[in-house]
């Protein structure tokens, strides 16, 4: 029964799309490195996965029109939040900051200037990320401009990618409870209905950390004390 | 640097009790290691003392309890606490293990062992605010509430004071000779006078006034004839305020600097006034001018200005304790001399002793009174209708002053201590032979006492014959154990609460009945066990200790966990006093903040920890 539930279950056909797209090889390094591990499988104990929380920074919500300005990220280890994992790194991209958006994400163009080449930074992230499970707070924006990236840089198609959303999961549980899911799910209003501290947002890696938390604790909510697997996670993506 | 990115985890880290101790740059890099753990209600870390991976945990937010192997509650820890530190270097036998369990949702912070223990080694001089034993960090923590640069004069050794130095003379020279050698060759008020390398006599400038000058002595004469003999000394390692003491008690303005026969200087009040502000001296000469009760109670005011100073300047509890006493004793002898103004001189011989804390020197701005009266056995009712008399006014005058009326009415001006020698030897008799739980509290307070006032002598045959009673009666001790050990400390604070033992809470701290007497109990029965006749509870400890009956950690961990409480008693009192209000024992627990709420729960656990001992080596009779 297993066997049959998992041939349609999201996490195959993924894996399914990964490795035809691996064998098909002609893939840009970085890319080719970042899919070179099977995902999970669907039953594996969240204690024994790795979680790569990450957030972007960007000056607008629409790829074509927006840029990346900043990239933070940090892994989830033994369902911890390993702050020595941390990363974080500016983007060179002075020009399409515009002062409207400094304001909001607290960057201004001197940063930009000490950061990386967007392209060196993506290719790190793509590495960083191999065989890790991708965690982020409303990951429309993020898939988005990854999406948008390899289109743009490489003629890509969409990568499959394993993707948690702590925004999803967190209205899945509210629907649980009769919610009509209209609600505020920005990650501090979030935060604050699970108890977790007020943490200020300034930058990509502060919001990694703050959803990283929010993880654990969509996590905890859902297993309690049990020892949870990825489906129970992965659930409220695809019903 | 990745750290300054971290502002949610540096911000909360370094405001809290060790981490606001050390460097910002180390409080960066200890952010940068940390590891975020989040816990459901009822889950549980359990430590081993083998576990390969360790932390120290800080609770971010939610509440845990500790309980130790048998389910007994060892502590409950709330934002901002830590804990962990015992199983940084657990002990081999696992003695001291528990579990951490969590009853509302945890957001912990995790600092590795392994991190923090390379920090530290790159950085020793911190390494001791994370010390696994509770004794070295209270110890730390004591530390940095007395800096070394401010302690007051009284702290200071007497060596360091000192700084002229007397002429000396030999006990076969002449008056003038001696003087001659003062005056031209030395410079000095003072001439220490030997025999044969041996001290034996002093003299002044101003004994040369009055006893020669006045009295007509021949300047031919020795100046063995004039000379103050076995004068009173100092050691150059005794504290100033042993010094400040003596000179007190025997109206002496100078004291030659002494260790066997060897001179090493000389100690003159000039020396302390002219190098610090030695305003306690002067408050006690101050009282014994004083005329008149209103002057007294004028000077109340002053009495709390030297307090505020002594706790401000961050000076020894101990010392400040003694201080007070100094204080107290100023008065109390003053109001005695009033007194017998008021009513005329004492029809015969009498001992005005104090008792509890007083005796033991151990006062504090709102100690309340603890005295009685030792009458000869040869007065008639009269005589002891005087004492009523005399005892009430001064009882009441103290009162003026500030000096609190006992509660429990343990006063000289109360016919129940107000007795003659016998009687008070037939009080002690039934005491120690026939302890009861009626007779234990006067017993408690009346195991210490001190003359301070009249015939010192009744009071110390009246110790003789306690402490013969107590070596022949060997089941009051236990029986003194037993009482002492009935209260325990608190568990510690949690959210602005006290939590008790039995895991129940209350809004108040009384720092007295739940801290510090409990020590003070320990104390008597680890002296009396050793016959100590110190009663300062720091030198009973140190005395157990040198005669073996407690360990070295022991005797360190409680005389840590008592400064540590007395300080805080009295910078609570401090507090209360510069907001004008009335201060008491009870201290609210929303006044503490991590670093007292820390320590103290090391503190209390100190305490229990030696009343079990206590239980075990002289209870149970």
């Amino acid at each position: 029964m297993k066997q049959l539930f998992n041939r349609f279950h999201p996490i195959t056909q993924l894996e399914k799309k990964r490795a035809s797209l691996v064998a098909e090889g002609n893939l840009p390094d970085a890319i080719a490195e970042l899919l070179s591990e099977p995902f999970p499988a669907p039953e594996s104990k969240l204690k024994d996965l790795e979680f790569f929380v990450f957030d972007l920074e960007t000056t607008g919500l629409d790829p074509k029109e927006g840029r990346i300005l900043s990239i933070g990220y940090l892994l989830i280890r033994d369902m911890l939040v390993d702050i020595s994992t941390s990363f974080h790194t500016y983007i060179q991209a002075e020009k399409y900051v515009k002062p409207e958006a400094a304001v909001i994400n607290h960057i201004v163009p001197e940063m930009l200037s000490e950061g990386k080449l967007f392209d060196e930074a993506m290719d790190e992230m793509f590495r960083a990320m191999k065989g890790k499970v991708l965690v982020a707070h409303g990951t429309v924006i993020e898939k988005s401009f990854i999406d948008a990236y390899v289109k743009l840089r490489y003629g890509l198609p969409p990568l499959p990618l394993l993707w948690l959303d702590t925004l999803v999961i967190e209205k899945s549980l509210l629907r649980n409870k009769n919610d009509s899911g209209t609600g505020d799910y920005q990650l501090a209003s979030v935060r604050e209905r699970h108890n977790l501290p007020p943490y200020l947002a300034h930058n990509a890696l502060a919001d990694s950390i703050a959803t990283g938390e929010l993880f654990l604790v969509l996590a905890k909510t859902i297993y309690g004390k049990k020892p949870g697997s990825l489906n129970g996670m992965y659930k409220p993506l695809y019903t | 640097m990745i750290e300054s990115l971290l502002p949610n985890i540096l911000e909360f880290i370094s405001h809290i009790d060790p981490f606001d101790k050390l460097p910002p740059e180390l409080q960066k890099q200890i952010s940068g290691v940390v590891s975020i753990n989040y816990l459901s209600r009822g889950e549980q870390i359990d430590f081993y003392p083998d576990d390969p991976k360790r932390y120290l945990y800080i609770i971010r937010t939610g509440v845990m309890e500790q309980r130790k192997p048998n389910g007994v509650l060892r502590g409950k820890l709330g934002p901002q606490d830590l804990f962990g530190f015992t199983f940084l270097n657990p002990k081999a036998d696992g003695e001291d293990r528990y579990s951490a369990i969590a009853i509302e949702s945890t957001l912990l912070y995790q600092v590795p062992h392994e991190d923090l223990e390379k920090l530290l080694e790159e950085h020793p001089e911190y390494s001791e605010h994370f010390a696994s034993q509770a004794e070295i960090r209270l110890q730390n923590a004591m530390n940095v509430v007395w800096s070394d640069n401010d302690k007051g004069i009284f702290v200071k050794k007497v060596s360091e004071v000192a700084t002229s130095f007397p002429a000396i003379v030999t006990s076969d020279m002449t008056i003038k000779e001696v003087a001659h050698e003062m005056r031209n060759v030395i410079r000095t008020s003072t001439a220490v006078v030997k025999n044969k390398g041996r001290i034996v006599g002093l003299i002044t400038d101003r004994d040369m006034t009055k006893r020669v000058i006045a009295d007509g002595v021949s300047t031919d004469q020795p100046i063995s004839e004039v000379m103050t003999k076995s004068p009173l000394t100092i050691s150059p390692n005794d504290l100033v305020l042993n010094a400040a003491a003596l000179m007190m008690q025997n109206n002496i303005r100078s004291l030659p600097v002494v260790s066997g026969h060897k001179v090493h200087g000389l100690l003159t009040t000039t020396h302390m006034v002219q190098k610090n502000r030695v305003q306690a001296l002067f408050l006690i000469d101050t009282i014994k001018y004083a005329n008149t009760v209103e002057e007294l109670v004028a000077l109340t005011q002053e009495r709390q200005a030297i307090f505020e100073a002594l706790v401000e300047g961050k000076v020894r509890p101990e010392i400040i304790g003694q201080v007070m006493a100094m204080i107290y004793d100023a008065y109390n002898r003053r109001l005695i001399h009033l007194a017998k103004q008021e009513f005329g001189e004492p029809p015969c011989k009498f001992s005005w002793i104090v008792a509890g804390s007083h005796a033991r020197n151990e006062i504090h701005i709102s100690s309340d009174q603890d005295s009685a009266l030792i009458i000869d056995d040869a007065a008639t009712d009269e005589d002891m209708a005087y004492f009523k008399l005399l005892a009430t006014f001064v009882c009441n005058a103290l009162g003026d002053c500030g000096f609190v009326l006992c509660p429990g009415n343990f006063m000289a001006s109360n016919p129940k201590w107000l007795q003659k020698f016998s009687t008070w030897k037939k009080y002690y008799t039934q005491w120690i032979t026939t302890p009861d739980s009626s007779t234990l509290l006067n017993t408690s307070v009346f195991l210490e006492t001190r003359n301070i006032c009249g015939e010192a002598s009744f009071n110390e045959k009246l110790h003789q014959h306690l402490h013969k009673l107590i070596s022949q009666n060997k089941r009051f001790l236990s029986t003194l154990v037993n009482d002492a050990v009935s209260v325990h400390p608190p568990l510690g604070i949690f959210n602005s609460l006290v939590l008790e033992k039995g895991g129940e809470n209350s809004n108040t701290l009384n720092i007295k009945k739940y801290a510090i007497t409990l020590v003070v109990d320990l104390a008597r029965i680890y002296g009396i066990s050793v016959g100590c006749t110190s009663t300062n509870t720091e030198e009973r400890f140190k005395f157990a200790y040198k005669k073996g009956m407690m360990s070295e950690d022991a005797f360190k961990n409680i005389t840590g966990a008592y400064r540590f409480i007395c300080q805080l008693r009295f910078t609570h009192q401090f507090e209360a006093m510069k907001r004008g209000e009335v201060s008491s024992n009870h201290i609210d627990p929303q006044s503490f903040g991590s670093f007292e709420r820390a320590h103290l729960k090391d503190a209390f656990r100190i305490i229990a920890n030696l009343q079990d001992a206590a239980k075990i080596k002289f209870g149970g009779a």
